[in-house]
């Protein structure tokens, strides 16, 4: 998936400057930024529910500016539904494009064992805890179908021990399903464990500052964030975005 | 111990008092203090329930009857104006303002008015029920619709889902809650609506009971017509409970939960 100079103003003020991506199948891709820097608004065009004022995403060559429902986006909060159990909710997506409710909660049923959510099927959302909230979410997400996965700021509201559990489990689930993510975080760490590669998103108007391209993920292990390595990549983005 | 007597006042509290003052009513009429023909002891409602039962739970069938279709008819015409009121925004600032000034005019005024375009057959009662039923149901259901978390809407709109899919998976089961609020209202008017209606002018119901009891002084009759008047609106209203019990067993879990 490529984005292509996508510019936006909101009224008056300029939110994003020809802003360019791009995401190679099966990378996991931070958009690393300050809050409030329109990380979210670039989001939103690219799932086809803002219009840009200039520029282009394209899909596999084929252009999808403007349309939605062509890639899978997770937005902060769960936003499970209270009143379906967390089976109904997995078969939300499949319903929304046309399936039966039946056939939904059938074709859902494998994947809650992958997704460390065996036995929660018939639960509703509200008595699971925080990180099975969003693992539900994530899943949902992933039953959606698209090749390409909008997660924007997906563990933000997890506690710290909770949070690293849960990256452990997404970079584990990663090698076992075919997704590319495009992650958007404001949380360094989070950023230097999961991606592939980081683009320091920031100024007024926000644009690309720079792209790091990390060592592969073989090489990083759970000590990788002790290292002075992972410290040399941290203070470098921490000076990107000061500037 | 501090709990219990909490609990004790939340339960058995209203009871209590309920019975303090039918004692106190007793007493003031068994010893002369207000005259009988004026305020009957609970006793002779008792009596008079007794004595006129057949003829009570008749009458209650037809108001029953009346109350029911009306009701149905109310909510869903509320449920129709609630959904096109958010689906057109237009349509919703044309219209609410009118249903709201369509409020202030009171029943007892569209009775007779309702009796003497359609008569003394069971329309004019239906009529009036839908009028003073649909509005609650509408605004509060409308209200519902409106609440749905935006962020909510957004991950649907991403999905490409349809309006319609939109409203059916999302909306309506957010409103449902605003919905079983508004309906406890409506139970309750659309009972009053049918007494009224009855009162006004017909053959048979409570209402019309109460016009031929109050004629004949026999405030006894009276009284016995207000209390059953009174169980069947507690009952419906029961009745609400359950049906939202069973409408949202999400909920059920969740308070299970926290005992």
């Amino acid at each position: 998936m490529q984005v292509q100079q996508v510019s936006k103003a909101f009224a008056t003020k300029q939110v994003l400057q020809a802003v360019s991506l791009d995401l190679n199948q099966g990378e996991i891709v931070a958009l690393l930024g300050v809050s409030g820097s329109g990380k979210t608004t670039l989001f939103d065009i690219i799932a086809g529910l803002l219009p840009t004022d200039s520029g282009q995403i394209k899909l596999n060559d084929s252009d999808i500016t403007g349309q939605t429902g062509q890639v899978s986006y997770m937005l902060q909060k769960d936003l499970l539904l209270p009143f379906r159990t967390i089976a109904g909710n997995m078969a939300l997506p499949l319903q929304v494009q046309g399936m039966t409710k039946k056939a939904a909660l059938a074709k859902v049923q494998p994947y809650f064992a992958t997704f460390g959510l065996a036995g929660t099927e018939n639960q509703y959302p509200s008595s699971l805890s925080g990180g099975m909230r969003q693992r539900a979410a994530l899943l949902r997400t992933y039953l959606f179908g698209k090749q390409v996965a909008l997660l924007d700021e997906p563990f933000s509201a997890l506690d710290e021990i909770t949070k690293r559990e849960m990256h452990r489990w997404y970079l584990q689930m990663m090698t076992q399903i075919d997704l590319t993510t495009l992650l958007v975080t404001h949380d360094i760490d989070e950023a230097l464990v999961l991606a592939d590669r980081i683009y320091v998103f920031g100024g007024q108007p926000a644009q690309i500052a720079a792209e790091l391209q990390l060592p592969p993920r073989a090489q990083r292990d759970a000590e990788f964030e002790l290292t002075s390595q992972f410290l040399t990549y941290k203070r470098q983005i921490l000076e990107l975005l000061a500037q | 111990m501090r709990k219990k007597r909490q609990n004790f006042s939340i339960k058995l509290g209203p009871w209590l008092v309920l019975l303090v003052g039918l004692l106190l009513w007793q007493g003031l009429v068994s010893f002369a203090i207000v005259p009988r023909f004026l305020l009957p002891a609970p006793t002779d409602i008792w009596l008079a329930f007794q004595a006129d039962f057949s003829l009570l739970m008749q009458n209650m069938w037809i108001t029953l009857g009346e109350t029911i279709i009306g009701l149905l008819l109310g909510i869903l015409l509320g449920v129709l104006i609630a959904i096109v009121m958010d689906r057109f925004d237009p349509i919703y600032h044309m219209v609410y303002p009118l249903l709201v000034v369509s409020q202030t005019v009171p029943t007892v005024a569209i009775a007779p008015l309702l009796i003497l375009w359609l008569g003394y057959g069971m329309l004019p009662k239906v009529t009036l029920i839908i009028v003073t039923t649909f509005f609650p149901v509408a605004v509060e259901t409308l209200a519902g619709l409106r609440t749905t978390d935006p962020d909510l809407l957004q991950l649907m709109a991403s999905m490409g889902a349809s309006r319609r899919k939109v409203l059916w998976y999302v909306k309506l089961p957010y409103a449902l809650d605003h919905f079983f609020a508004s309906l406890r209202i409506s139970v309750t008017y659309a009972v009053i609506a049918a007494v009224v209606a009855e009162w006004v002018g017909g053959f048979g119901g409570l209402g019309v009971y109460m016009t031929r009891v109050m004629k004949a002084y026999a405030f006894d009759k009276m009284f016995a017509a207000i209390v059953l008047i009174t169980a069947l609106s507690l009952l419906l209203m029961s009745l609400v409970t359950l049906l939202q019990r069973w409408a949202e067993p999400w909920k059920q879990t969740a308070t299970e939960k926290i005992k």
